[in-house]
């Protein structure tokens, strides 16, 4: 027979609660799956069999860690989507600004300036801090119980907010040319540098954090119940 | 999506009335609301552990039921659930609710004759 409540502990993740609650609720889970794995033994079922059967009791284990930490958590405090898109999308978009800064301070020294090598060697840099920005945002994500696209999103944050302020740039900047009461010196729009803007600034940092954000977007899988060794 | 939420409504609904009902006669631990719920409902309406458990909590976080670990006739150690004063206090209207539900889906789809 498994170790039960060993089992439930690896395999619910409720870590964000506090330890006396989460043994409760481990020992808890584990005698109604240890009566299941009982009730099914008596009714004729072999050990792998009845481990298979209680084990089916719970069809996503996170999900099920999910739903418990909502209804453990005490009223008043911050909502899921706080906690699995809003604060890990802030640190993301955090780290991102953190590491533009830095590189602002570094490159912005009047002998540096205006020296093309200069400002492509801080853009590889930057581009090289953007994976770490995504994983920031999609672990804390994953961390506080999201689901992939939470997690997806959060990790992208920074490319998002850049997007969306773009986009609303674009479309006033398009109003006004169309309604005509933009600025006579307005030309008309360069697309080929836009185009190119928006892949350097939005595009490829995006997938940079994408890239970070990977191993944080896959669920940890339940174990099969027939991989579950029987003792 | 909406008839999602009108149908996860329903099934919440319809688990809290369950388990406040089987607790007002007397505490079962968990499992055994399980078991109780399956028993006397024919069969019709089963909780599994993923959907028993998070209604417990959230029910205790409420106050309309109280666990607590006690050792059963076996000696295992088991977390009864009671129904509380102020859980008592919600079953009678949480009844009436239901009841004037199913009344007016009677009237509507005659589904006590169907």
């Amino acid at each position: 027979m498994p170790d039960w409540r060993k089992l439930v502990a690896e395999k619910l993740d409720t870590t964000d609660l506090p330890p006396q609650q989460r043994q409760e609720i481990a020992a808890e889970l584990a005698s109604h799956l240890e009566e299941a794995f009982e009730e099914q033994s008596a009714r004729g079922a072999n050990e792998s069999e009845a481990v298979g059967q209680a084990l089916s009791e719970v069809f996503d284990w996170n999900e099920l860690a999910r739903r418990i930490r909502r209804a453990k958590r005490e009223e008043g405090t911050m909502n899921d989507r706080t906690r699995q898109l809003w604060l890990p999308g802030l640190a993301s978009l955090s780290a991102a600004i953190a590491v533009e800064v830095a590189l602002a301070q570094v490159s912005y020294r009047p002998h540096m300036i205006l020296r093309a090598h200069v400002t492509q060697l801080m853009y590889v840099l930057w581009l090289l801090a953007q994976p770490v920005c995504g994983a920031v945002g999609a672990y804390l994500s994953r961390r506080a119980g999201g689901t992939r696209p939470a997690r997806l999103a959060a990790g992208l944050f920074p490319s998002g907010i850049l997007l969306a302020v773009v986009l609303i740039v674009v479309t006033i900047n398009l109003t006004l040319r169309a309604t005509g009461l933009g600025s006579p010196d307005l030309g008309p729009p360069n697309v080929p540098i836009f185009a190119r803007a928006i892949a350097t600034v939005i595009l490829i940092p995006g997938g940079a954090m994408l890239l970070g954000a990977l191993p944080f977007l896959s669920d940890r899988r339940p174990v099969a119940p027939e991989t579950i060794r029987v003792a | 999506m909406r008839k999602k939420q009108v149908r996860s409504k329903i099934s919440r609904g319809s688990a809290e009335l369950a388990i406040l009902s089987l607790l007002s006669k007397q505490p079962l631990y968990g499992f055994e609301i399980s078991k109780r719920i399956e028993e006397e409902s024919g069969g019709a309406l089963r909780f599994n552990l993923a959907s028993l458990y998070p209604m417990l909590y959230e029910l205790e976080k409420r106050a309309w039921i109280k666990g607590k670990w006690e050792a059963n006739r076996a000696g295992r150690d088991r977390r009864y659930y009671c129904l509380t004063p102020a859980g008592r206090k919600q079953l009678a209207p949480l009844r009436r609710e239901w009841r004037s539900f199913f009344q007016a889906l009677d009237c509507l789809a005659e589904v006590s004759s169907a």
